[in-house]
């Protein structure tokens, strides 16, 4: 069954129509909560939540939509929400690197771009990440953001120049 | 962008994510939690629900009318039950109608409600705007009509950002959509803008940023859009305009804007009060501040002659030179819309602007909060399932909450010593960790501490210190963000020597952090020692 069935099919109910619409997504979903929230728990609760909203905004889904725009586009949505109070992020096992391991020791160009990267606000590093992780179009970028192709490019393009200032800084 | 820097990009992502791998059975759990719900009747049955609906919403009414009339009484037309919750709609005190109107809101409505101070009203306009997001709405007194501007419209269930293009007046009985000759360039997707009524300039006025993040003025004289440019001698101030939308308000003399401040000021970061002198926003010092805010509501209450702000978990009021955090016996448990309601001579919140989990309405009579109409949907008191707790404690109550819940993990400390009158907010606890913040009565001072691996930011300016000392027997690390500043923000993370039974931090032992914003050095470590 091709998308618009798939689509049809879960907007009559179908559940299994819809986990084929949006199962294969979750994983980009998380992806994307990850680099919007830094924390895994909090990508966990924006995934699900987003999963719901988007089972019971169906039936506002065109039959020739495509749903991956669509579906990550509320994941974006979710993760604005639920940004909270903390002005610190948090570190979840497995990726525990205290600051005693001197991060500002690191010489390594490889290190200085994943700190650069970190340092980036969040809407600089989802951009990013669909541009250049996922590797979405810009019209795709733009619809999940919620800007226009043109503004994604330019936000791409801003992202990346504060990459490099960011790089050229640590290198001096 | 070269193939070669997009590997790179894509490879530190991979390296980032891959710390945190895709929990396996997310797919399963968020698909069939989803499913397991129920979602709105296919339109036929949807029609049909409706039909009978109607039938039997006839029987009974003719039933109530007729009654009413054998007994020559006559009731407004309405019901004192308030609309559906929904966050982002537009609301404003209509005061030629003497009604609040509600325009849509999320997800995608488009419905309009009026309310008179007892029934609400669904209201069924000749003309209505399309379902659009970002939605504000403020009362022109000049011109005796709602103002309604968005910018944001909904395409396949989901909010799509544009400029604010749409700009729509209700008249009392329906919507115009006025197709102004100029539209404000106000397109920032992170920040709202806001909007007031400006008695002085008889004009609406409108604050945001542009795509490119530029802050603009714009002024509503009835018919068309206008951009107010700031004099000159403002533009040379260092701190010549907000650096954040923030929510605009009448104080009963000027309008105010209540903006995030740039970066800490005095060792915090706090809400900063400005003020609109007809071409520029200029800053106030009230002798306190209100703290940094997320949500937040306002109304003017001219009876008490005083500006209401709901933020979450507080009220504040605003008496045209200082801010004072007032103690209600009872309090909203969301950020709502609010009027003044004349008719009432009292400022009414009703739901939640962030959330369709509340439709709650609550009158403030000047000193206290009192529930006006139940609604339908009340907010869930729990933290998403996750065991956090809402709401405020004394510390002694938080900390008895803690200490029965935190049963996989020991230690389990907490302060036993405060420098000043405290309250707490548990966000987060679990039988493994906990996060708990505590607050001083005019929340300029905070306290945080929790059982985590934190990744605070980096301090770099010239003024920041990075030390390892000695704490509790082990090594901490101890960072002060401003050394020229008394009460910097500041943090101690350290391994305290124990047992967690679901570790979360490689190294042994249990990860506590420590931080505290608008507090003195010797204040942190008066805290830090009293740990028990």
């Amino acid at each position: 069954m091709d998308e618009a069935g798939l689509i049809r099919a879960a907007r009559a109910g179908d559940e299994m129509a819809f986990d084929a619409l949006v199962g294969p997504l979750v994983d980009p979903a998380f992806r994307l909560a990850m680099v919007f929230l830094r924390d895994a728990n909090e990508a966990e609760d924006a995934v699900q939540e987003a999963t719901l909203k988007g089972w019971r905004s169906l039936g506002q889904l065109r039959k020739d939509a495509a749903v991956r725009p669509w579906f990550l586009s509320i994941v974006a949505n979710q993760c604005r929400t639920m940004r909270r109070a903390r002005w610190w992020s948090v570190v979840r096992l497995g990726t525990v690197t205290r600051t005693e391991q001197g991060v500002s020791e690191r010489l390594d160009l490889q290190i200085d771009l994943d700190r650069e990267l970190s340092k980036l606000p969040a809407t600089d590093r989802a951009i990013l990440f669909l541009f250049f992780y996922l590797d979405l179009s810009l019209g795709e970028v733009g619809r999940i953001l919620g800007i226009s192709p043109q503004a994604a490019k330019s936000r791409v393009h801003r992202a990346v120049t504060r990459l490099r200032i960011g790089m050229v800084e640590v290198a001096k | 962008m070269s193939n070669s820097a997009r590997d790179r990009i894509a490879a530190a992502f991979d390296r980032e994510l891959g710390a945190s791998p895709v929990p396996p059975a997310l797919r399963n759990r968020s698909v069939h939690a989803a499913v397991a719900l129920p979602r709105h009747q296919p339109r036929q049955s949807r029609l049909l629900g409706v039909v009978a609906a109607l039938l039997a919403l006839a029987v009974v009414v003719t039933l109530v009318v007729s009654s009413h009339l054998l007994r020559t009484h006559q009731i407004p037309a309405g019901s004192t039950v308030p609309p559906p919750a929904r966050g982002g709609a537009g609301v404003a005190y209509d005061q030629s109608h003497g009604v609040m109107v509600v325009f849509g809101g999320n997800p995608a409505l488009n419905d309009t409600w009026t309310w008179d101070g007892k029934y609400w009203t669904h209201q069924h306009p000749l003309a209505t705007p399309p379902a659009l997001g970002g939605t504000l709405m403020a009362y022109d007194s000049a011109r005796h009509n709602v103002l309604l501007l968005a910018d944001m419209s909904w395409a396949a269930g989901i909010a799509i950002n544009s400029v604010l293009d749409d700009t729509w007046i209700w008249n009392g009985s329906t919507w115009q959509d006025k197709h102004p000759q100029h539209e404000p360039a106000i397109g920032f997707d992170w920040q709202a803008p806001t909007m007031e009524f400006d008695p002085i300039s008889q004009t609406v006025l409108l604050y945001g940023f542009t795509k490119d993040y530029q802050a603009q003025t714009w002024s509503w004289n009835g018919s068309d859009w206008a951009q107010l440019k700031p004099s000159a001698l403002a533009q040379l101030r260092p701190s010549a305009t907000p650096t954040s939308a923030g929510t605009m308000a009448f104080d009963g003399h000027q309008i105010l804007l209540l903006a995030a401040s740039s970066g800490q000021v005095g060792g915090r970061y706090l809400t900063q009060t400005w003020a609109w002198d007809g071409s520029n926003w200029n800053l106030l010092n009230p002798k306190v501040n209100l703290p940094l805010l997320g949500f937040v509501s306002t109304a003017y209450d001219p009876q008490r002659s005083q500006l209401v702000v709901l933020t979450g978990g507080d009220t504040w009021t605003w008496d045209g030179s200082s801010w004072s955090r007032q103690h209600p016996a009872l309090q909203p448990p969301s950020v709502g819309y609010m009027v003044y309601m004349s008719s009432l001579n009292e400022v009414v919140s009703w739901g939640d602007i962030s959330s369709n989990q509340d439709n709650q309405m609550f009158a403030w009579d000047g000193t206290t909060w009192r529930l006006i109409e139940p609604g339908t949907t009340v907010p869930p008191t729990g933290n998403n399932g996750k065991g956090g707790l809402l709401g405020r404690f004394t510390p002694a109550a938080a900390e008895a909450t803690i200490r029965a819940s935190v049963t996989n993990t020991r230690p389990v400390l907490l302060p036993q010593s405060f420098p000043d009158t405290f309250d707490a907010q548990l966000p987060d606890v679990s039988p493994d960790s906990f996060w708990v913040i505590y607050d001083s009565d005019l929340r300029d001072k905070m306290i945080t501490l929790s059982v985590e691996v934190p990744n605070p930011p980096p301090a770099t300016g010239p003024h920041a210190r990075l030390t390892t000392v000695t704490f509790r027997g082990v090594t901490a690390k101890y960072q002060v963000y401003d050394t020229t500043s008394p009460v910097s923000m500041r943090w101690l993370m350290w391994n305290e020597p124990g047992t967690m039974v679901n570790t979360i931090s490689k190294a042994p032992g249990v990860p506590y952090f420590l931080s505290t914003s608008g507090l003195t050095d010797q204040e942190f470590w008066q805290i830090a020692n009293s740990l028990k």
